[in-house]
């Protein structure tokens, strides 16, 4: 399991409180000066507002339709503030029949119906949810910053016989690696349209990693 | 993968929902400069950490220390910049309890002694030479989570897991310094007991840092007490200040002042004050100074001292209205003057003064005055030298003052200047001018032994009865001029007449006393007694309180008796010095590591001066 995988264990399964105030043991109220409680303040190292993230990368389009969908995948995100932005991403997949798939179409003739993914072109929004830090071996150097963050987006999968309109969510993390250089992963849910046996609405998850500079 | 050291947190609140209200302030922390609180190594000084926060002026990190759980050890230093918080912050502060150690309770009390020393100044205090001016001031302390604007900083709760990127920060309460300023339940004077004092001196006895500390509420307390007139009080405060110097230049210079003003110190200590500066107080500390040079006779110092009085015009010197003490020093620039025999730059400031100060009825004026006319007795009698002496004084009092110059003259062995001025009175228009004239004339008689011409001057004081044409005011002048005569004779007699002179004396004061008026006849018999060696007659003895018989008071004759004054130093006109206070009266525990390792007062970067600095 890599560095990453492991952060991505830790970012996810830590539970943030909903209040807005951290919940330590209140001080005595006599204590003199003092509104509310102490905290520990720490300044912001992954700064997003007013900056474009510029990203490529690789994904793999994941739908349990016969097809293997490896892909490259560039975005580009604006943020407005530390919470809030926008991105755009432009995929193109690699995509061929799973050697499941040609075994069914050796034996019997038969080939799938859903079709093939050639690349996706969608919009979106991304909203911070919460910043966390990781350190290995209790070394400064391997101090990360992230993000924690929930997308959505929606556009077009560019398939082998129509343009599919397709929606998707995703939780994300943005890895800060240095004042420049980031990692963003996504791992999206994606619904699109697709006139198949099965139904109209064809899912997917979409796992991105992409690495890229902040301007 | 091996099981790695993982931490993980994550900030559970965006930062963008907080809204710093000093997040553009100047004076904020870098947040990621600002070293974690961190329990320092066994035997630290427990006070280390709050002491660093406060001379940083982080509150903030102040408040949350104090906010955070401490150990026994820390007691002390906790209630202390707990106080120093809610000083700052204008809140209430709380009663010291009884069993606070010394000197941790002393310097509790200096910080109410602060904050009465507000509610004294009122709305002054934002304006004052005290740390007031800081405290009120909305920017001096940071009060700042962290700096930059918002979204910049990620707030974390207070866990016993440590990251050296964090800093231990605190919301501070709103100061309460905007609103009017408190009450205080007690008064400076009844904060700042002797019993504080003592404690506090006694604590400064082994820890030298708090030496500082005890100076300045020995100053402060003197200053007070001197306010309230107190001055045994304020004198024995002011003794107690540990040294001038551990307040700075500038308040010591005011500590050695006040300690001369008191009487601690005798008056020849002024002559250290030489070169120091005072601002407005200036005129006042030259004054002093003039004074203990001329009882120190330091007669060039006391030149360069008073030097600058001469510079005023004569119109603002003599000016009635304005402060007698530049009147004063133009009189010690005189003495001074005179007794290094620079007789012109002596003329020139008697010109200087004269005749615009010749109404000016102070004792100054007239010390000048009569300095002029010994000075003008040893000068050779010319035109010149007889309109100097017109300026002296008044028109209707030329004739004294001619008179007193022949006195001098005849006493400084200038005979033939006596001579002069006897020959101008008696030629006078006036008849009182003439019995001065006459006067005159009788002592230089009786200064040369010359019977006849003694008598002839006495019997011509007093003409005729018949031709007496004096007025009222006129007999009364020449009465006192033949009185003073009498005095002088008399005085005289024992070490210079000869015994024919004595008995011809001893002939003349009934007739001189008899022509007088009747209310100086006591004095003349006292004279006559005393030129008899009899016992001087006294009065029928009164009775005191209780019924217990007063001692006899002896009819001293008073009057112009010129042996006793060479040696006479004028005292100085009272003067107002405004005492500057301490910038601030507290002794707070210094950073770790610093040196010396004192008690400071206040951020040195603010006080004018360093009398208040650490």
């Amino acid at each position: 399991m890599s560095a990453l995988g492991l952060l991505l264990a830790a970012a996810l399964s830590a539970t943030p409180t909903a209040a807005p105030t951290p919940k330590v043991t209140p001080p005595s109220p006599a204590s003199p000066g003092l509104e509310g409680t102490p905290i520990r303040v720490e300044r912001r190292l992954l700064v997003k507002t007013n900056h474009f993230f510029v990203t490529l990368g690789a994904d793999y389009f994941i739908r349990g339709d016969y097809y293997v969908n490896p892909g490259l995948l560039a975005s580009g995100s604006y943020y407005f503030s530390e919470v809030e932005g926008v991105d755009l991403k432009l995929g193109l997949f690699i995509s061929f029949r799973s050697p499941a798939a040609n075994e069914v179409f050796r034996s019997v003739g038969l080939i799938p119906d859903a079709f093939r993914p050639i690349g996706l072109l969608v919009g979106g929004y991304r909203r911070s949810i919460g910043y966390g830090k990781v350190m290995l071996n209790g070394a400064a150097e391997t101090l990360l910053h992230f993000d924690v963050q929930l997308a959505g987006h929606a556009g077009l999968v560019l398939t082998d016989r129509m343009v599919s309109p397709a929606l998707a969510v995703a939780p994300a993390v943005l890895v800060r690696f240095s004042e420049r250089w980031f990692v963003q992963l996504d791992v999206e849910l994606y619904a699109s349209y697709e006139a198949r046996q099965a139904g109209p609405v064809a899912f997917g998850i979409l796992p991105t990693l992409v690495a890229g500079v902040v301007l | 993968m091996a099981p790695a050291l993982l931490t993980v947190a994550l900030a559970v609140s965006p930062a963008d929902q907080f809204v710093d209200p000093f997040a553009t302030t100047t004076q904020a922390v870098d947040a990621g400069v600002v070293a974690p609180a961190a329990p320092g190594p066994p035997g630290a000084d427990p006070a280390g950490p709050f002491a660093d926060a406060f001379w940083r002026k982080d509150l903030a990190l102040l408040v949350a220390l104090l906010a955070e759980p401490g150990d026994r050890s820390e007691a002390g230093a906790r209630s202390l910049f707990g106080d120093v918080v809610l000083l700052v912050n204008c809140e209430p502060l709380p009663a010291i309890p009884g069993a606070e150690p010394t000197p941790v309770r002393e310097l509790r009390q200096l910080v109410r002694l602060e904050r009465a020393r507000r509610a004294r100044l009122g709305k002054s205090a934002a304006t004052s030479p005290t740390l007031w001016r800081d405290i009120l001031s909305p920017g001096f302390f940071n009060r700042a989570l962290g700096p930059g604007p918002d979204g910049m900083l990620l707030f974390w709760p207070v866990e016993s897991e440590r990251w050296s990127t964090e800093a231990l920060r605190a919301r501070v309460r709103p100061s309460a310094c905007a609103s009017a300023s408190p009450a205080s339940k007690s008064s400076e004077l009844e904060l700042a007991t002797p019993v504080l004092l003592m404690n506090l001196a006694r604590e400064a006895i082994p820890d030298q840092g708090l030496r500082p500390a005890v100076s300045r509420l020995a100053y402060h307390r003197a200053v007070l007490l001197a306010r309230a007139g107190d001055a045994a009080g304020a004198r024995e405060a002011a003794g107690q200040i540990f040294g001038p110097e551990l307040l700075g230049p500038d308040l010591g210079r005011y500590a050695r002042l006040l300690r001369l003003e008191l009487g601690v110190v005798p008056p020849e200590g002024y002559v250290a004050l030489i070169g120091e500066r005072f601002g407005a107080n200036q005129p006042a500390v030259d004054e002093r100074l003039a004074y203990g040079l001329h009882r120190a006779r330091s007669w060039e110092q006391l030149r360069s001292v008073t030097a600058t009085s001469r510079a005023l015009a004569p119109a603002r010197l003599c000016d009635r209205a304005a402060s007698p003490l530049p009147r004063d020093l133009v009189y010690r620039h005189a003495v001074a003057l005179q007794a290094l025999g620079l007789a012109d730059e002596l003329d020139a400031l008697v010109a200087h003064a004269f005749p615009a100060c010749a109404t000016v009825p102070e004792p100054a004026v007239d010390a000048l005055r009569e300095l002029a006319i010994a000075h003008y007795a040893r000068r050779p009698w010319d035109a010149a030298l007889e309109a100097r002496l017109g300026t002296l004084g008044p028109p209707q009092r030329f004739a004294r003052d001619m008179q007193k110059l022949g006195v001098r003259a005849l006493r400084s062995g200038n005979l033939t200047g006596a001579q002069r001025a006897m020959g101008w009175l008696i030629t006078d228009r006036t008849a009182a001018g003439r019995a001065r004239g006459w006067v005159l004339e009788a002592e230089i008689a009786f200064a040369l032994q010359d019977g006849p011409r003694f008598d002839r001057a006495v019997s011509s004081i007093f003409p005729d009865p018949a031709a007496d044409s004096l007025r009222p005011r006129e007999r009364e002048e020449r009465d006192r001029a033949v009185e003073e005569l009498a005095q002088s004779l008399v005085t005289t007699a024992e070490d210079q007449a000869t015994a024919d002179f004595r008995r011809r004396l001893r002939e003349k004061l009934p007739a001189l006393r008899d022509r007088a008026a009747l209310k100086r006849e006591k004095s003349f018999n006292a004279l006559l007694a005393a030129l008899e060696a009899r016992p001087v007659p006294v009065g029928p003895p009164a009775k005191g309180p209780g019924g217990r018989r007063n001692r006899p008071m002896a009819e001293v004759a008073v009057g112009e008796i010129p042996v006793a004054a060479p040696d006479a130093v004028l005292p100085p006109p009272p003067v107002q010095i405004d005492w500057p206070e301490p910038y601030s009266l507290l002794a707070i525990p210094p950073p770790p590591g610093a040196s010396p390792a004192s008690h400071g007062a206040w951020f040195a970067s603010t006080v004018e001066g360093d009398d208040a600095k650490r």
